[in-house]
């Protein structure tokens, strides 16, 4: 037999990826530095998360190796990284526009952003900011924020050392959860 | 037994013992518990959003309405799999001797690629919208990741060579696991 379900599954799910890594990057890239900073940042952990599926598949329904409660605690683990975790970061930039860099994106950031300081997040929100502007500029909708995004700060340095130290956090955190 | 009405319990596995089949290698009310923990998450993360939603414009909530969307439905997913249902028993094709894994059939969570198949394509929707893609890349991508999540179910449930394909990946899963 050559042609198997997993076999075929993984081969959907780099195609997925290229999409992902190759089209959507350089369309990121196409709506300036920030957006493709952004975009790098949700798009890797989202990459390295899904990369574990298959092996969690593998060893559970498919191999019959770990136990239906291992199962589910790695499944389980999977899931909260690749939902409410990475969601985090797209919905926090809409919380940012609406209420400024407040204590509102530490709330929302369920076990991450707690363990993460303020500052970092209050640079994640800048760059967040950046992200929406570009992209609302870039798609001309929503002209009332137009004034409003005129007047917010692009990206500086200080911020992208931090968002990058944030991101190793980050993948250090989901390395140690695992 | 407790008089009061409400106490912690987990009661799920006695109610639902085997609606679907009961599986030789199935959860424990440990792993049940677990699914209730990550349910309660999920469903206070779906809230959350919901409630923060209302702080935009009617016509600027769509990746709010994407991330309801995502953590409700792993809330549902996750509320049934605690529970013991969206289940079926198949016959495992790799047999164990390890005790944990010990039995002829295995419980396969169906329930867990429902919740996939709606909510992985909101996760790429969220990411590929903030690329600003055209939509015809976006369906391509989104049908991809059906075809991934599809397969995936279907190997699941299937119990013959026809999980892996090709045969030196059972060979390699029997021998080196």
């Amino acid at each position: 037999m050559i042609l198997g379900y997993y076999a075929l599954g993984c081969v959907a799910m780099l195609a997925v990826f290229w999409e992902l890594a190759g089209h959507g990057r350089s369309r990121a890239r196409g709506l300036g530095n920030d957006v493709h900073r952004v975009f790098m940042m949700c798009g890797v952990l989202t990459l390295v998360v899904w990369l574990c599926y298959p092996i969690a598949w593998g060893v559970s329904e498919g191999g019959n190796v770990i136990a239906p409660d291992s199962e589910a605690v790695f499944y389980g683990v999977l899931d909260f990284l690749a939902k409410p975790v990475s969601l985090n970061h797209c919905t926090r930039a809409r919380v940012v526009l609406t209420l400024g860099t407040s204590a509102f994106p530490l709330l929302l950031s369920t076990v991450i952003g707690a363990l993460i300081p303020q500052e970092w997040v209050s640079a994640f929100g800048q760059v967040m900011r950046c992200q929406i502007s570009k992209t609302l500029l870039a798609r001309n909708t929503m002209e009332p924020l137009l004034a409003r995004v005129i007047t917010i700060k692009c990206l500086h340095t200080k911020a992208k050392l931090w968002v990058r130290q944030r991101l190793m956090t980050t993948l250090l955190l989901v390395t140690l959860f695992e | 037994m407790d008089t009061r009405t409400i106490y912690p319990r987990n009661d799920a596995l006695s109610i639902n013992p085997d609606i679907g089949g009961r599986a030789d290698i199935s959860i424990t009310t440990h792993g049940s518990d677990f699914y209730y923990a990550i349910c309660a998450v999920m469903g206070t993360a779906a809230l959350t959003v919901m409630g923060l939603s209302f702080l935009k414009p009617q016509t600027d909530r769509i990746f709010f309405y994407i991330t309801a969307a995502i953590n409700a439905t792993a809330c549902i997913a996750y509320f049934s799999m605690g529970s013991n249902l969206g289940q079926v028993p198949i016959t495992a094709e790799f047999q164990r001797d390890d005790p944990v894994v010990r039995g002829i059939t295995r419980e396969i969570f169906y329930a867990r690629y429902i919740d996939w198949f709606v909510t992985t394509p909101l996760l790429l929707m969220d990411l590929l919208l903030t690329a600003g893609m055209p939509w015809p890349s976006i369906l391509w991508t989104i049908f991809l990741d059906e075809v991934m999540i599809v397969t995936g179910l279907l190997g699941a449930l299937t119990r013959t060579r026809f999980k892996f394909g090709k045969s030196y990946c059972s060979t390699f899963w029997c021998n080196y696991l």
